[in-house]
Formats: C-alpha cells, structure tokens, sequence
C-alpha cells in the first residue's frame, strides 16, 4: 500500500457551505480508488504570490492510500479541471500518516505533533515559543552543543540578509 | 579586521532531522535568502544528502505558494 499527501488551496471567498461540498466531492473521488485517512482545513494562510489574483487561500489537507497508479491520474485530472481548487499538489509519504485529532486545528500552524507545544502555542505567542520547542526536542542529547550552533547558525542568516 | 573562521555544520545531523516537510515553512525560511534564494551549502554547511532534500522541500513548498520564488517585486 502506497501513502500519498494532497494539499490543495481553495478560493478564499467561499462560504463554508460550498467549501464542504468541493470537499466532500474530493472526497468521493479519492474514494473511487483508495481510502481516505486524514482530510482536513489546514488554515487559511496568505499565498507567498498571486495566484488568479487571490492573496489568500483556504488549504485543505488530504491523506489517502491506494494501489491504483491509473487512480492517481484521474485524480490529477479531476483536480485540475475543478475550477474552485487554484492550486494542488500531491506528495507521495513513505511512512503511514498518523490520524488527524480535532481538537488541534487551531494550533496548526506553531505545530500539530503533541500535547505540551499545543498548550503553549494556545497562548498566541508565535514569535519564538513554539519553534524553539521543536528544535529542543530534535536534540535529544547534544543539547548544550546545539545551542552554540543554534546561535551561530542565527547569526549566518543575519550576515547573508544584510549582505 | 581579523577573519574569524566558523565551524560549519550540518543543521540537520546536528538536530537528528532525517526527513524534511515541505509543510515546515519555519524552518525552510532559515535555509533561504531575504529574495527567496536557496542559500549555497557552502553558507548553510548542511550536508549534500540533505541539502538534496532540503532543494525538494523548498521547490514543493514554492509549487504550493508557501514560498516564494523570489521576493523582489510587491506582488
């Protein structure tokens, strides 16, 4: 069994209502050929470029298994012909996704991997927080070390911008 | 003015990060110029494997509109 990743933007001006029509149609067409595991609202985020002259866009998460590479095509064309999906790209994942819980859709942009960070990320701080959280827990046992690092790697990035 | 030499090092060995998402705009951001350029891996330090797959990241990330593929104009 294969893994793939969808993340498709759709037109930010949508109600709700046919958001979750266009969803639900995505849905059944991936059904068609696979098994749906996590499909979800990612966030609705500012496009890094234009995209048919929207600024914004609604980002939906899709995760789904087939065996079925013909199904694959079918699904890139009918994505492609679906008018209100202005972007979409498909990923194939080697690992199985783990099953999306509710309760963290509102922390989805600091990160969505456990249950401290979500508790700290609810407080609205984004500026530093949540990302030196995540980096901690990749050092595992080098943690003095990797500040230094942290530290010198910080200031690379500065020297590159300014220069 | 003296030159200082650095200790360049691999981010990602250093973080045991064998696998980057695409989605992590957080941490691409820190692997790309103020334009939106992928930094070399002479400045970065990263090594090739994983810069090869930081490159994916990246260019998946800008396919999707998470990144930009340059920052020059206002768009």
């Amino acid at each position: 069994m294969r893994y793939y990743e969808t993340l498709y933007i759709l037109n930010p001006n949508f109600e709700q209502d046919k958001n979750d029509d266009i969803v639900k149609e995505v849905g059944e067409q991936v059904n068609k050929y696979g098994q749906v595991i996590n499909h979800h609202l990612w966030g609705k985020k500012r496009l890094a470029y234009l995209i048919e002259q929207h600024k914004y866009g609604t980002y939906m998460l899709l995760q789904f298994e087939t065996e079925e590479v013909k199904g694959l095509n079918d699904f890139d064309s009918f994505m492609k012909l679906n008018k209100s999906i202005l972007r979409f790209q498909t990923v194939r994942v080697s690992v199985k996704p783990e099953e999306f819980i509710e309760e963290s859709v509102s922390n989805l942009d600091a990160s969505d991997k456990d249950a401290p960070k979500a508790e700290e990320s609810a407080t609205d701080n984004k500026t530093t927080t949540p990302e030196k959280q995540s980096e901690k827990e990749h050092s595992s046992d080098k943690e003095t070390e990797n500040n230094e690092f942290k530290e010198e790697i910080d200031e690379k990035s500065v020297v590159e911008e300014t220069s | 003015m003296a030159f200082v030499s650095r200790k360049k090092y691999c981010y990602f060995k250093e973080n045991g990060i064998t696998e980057i998402d695409y989605k992590d705009v957080k941490l691409l951001r820190r692997f790309v110029t103020e334009q939106g350029k992928i930094m070399p891996r002479r400045v970065t330090g990263s090594s090739a494997k994983m810069h090869r797959k930081l490159i994916r990241a990246i260019k998946r990330a800008r396919n999707i509109a998470l990144m930009p593929y340059t920052n020059l104009g206002d768009n």
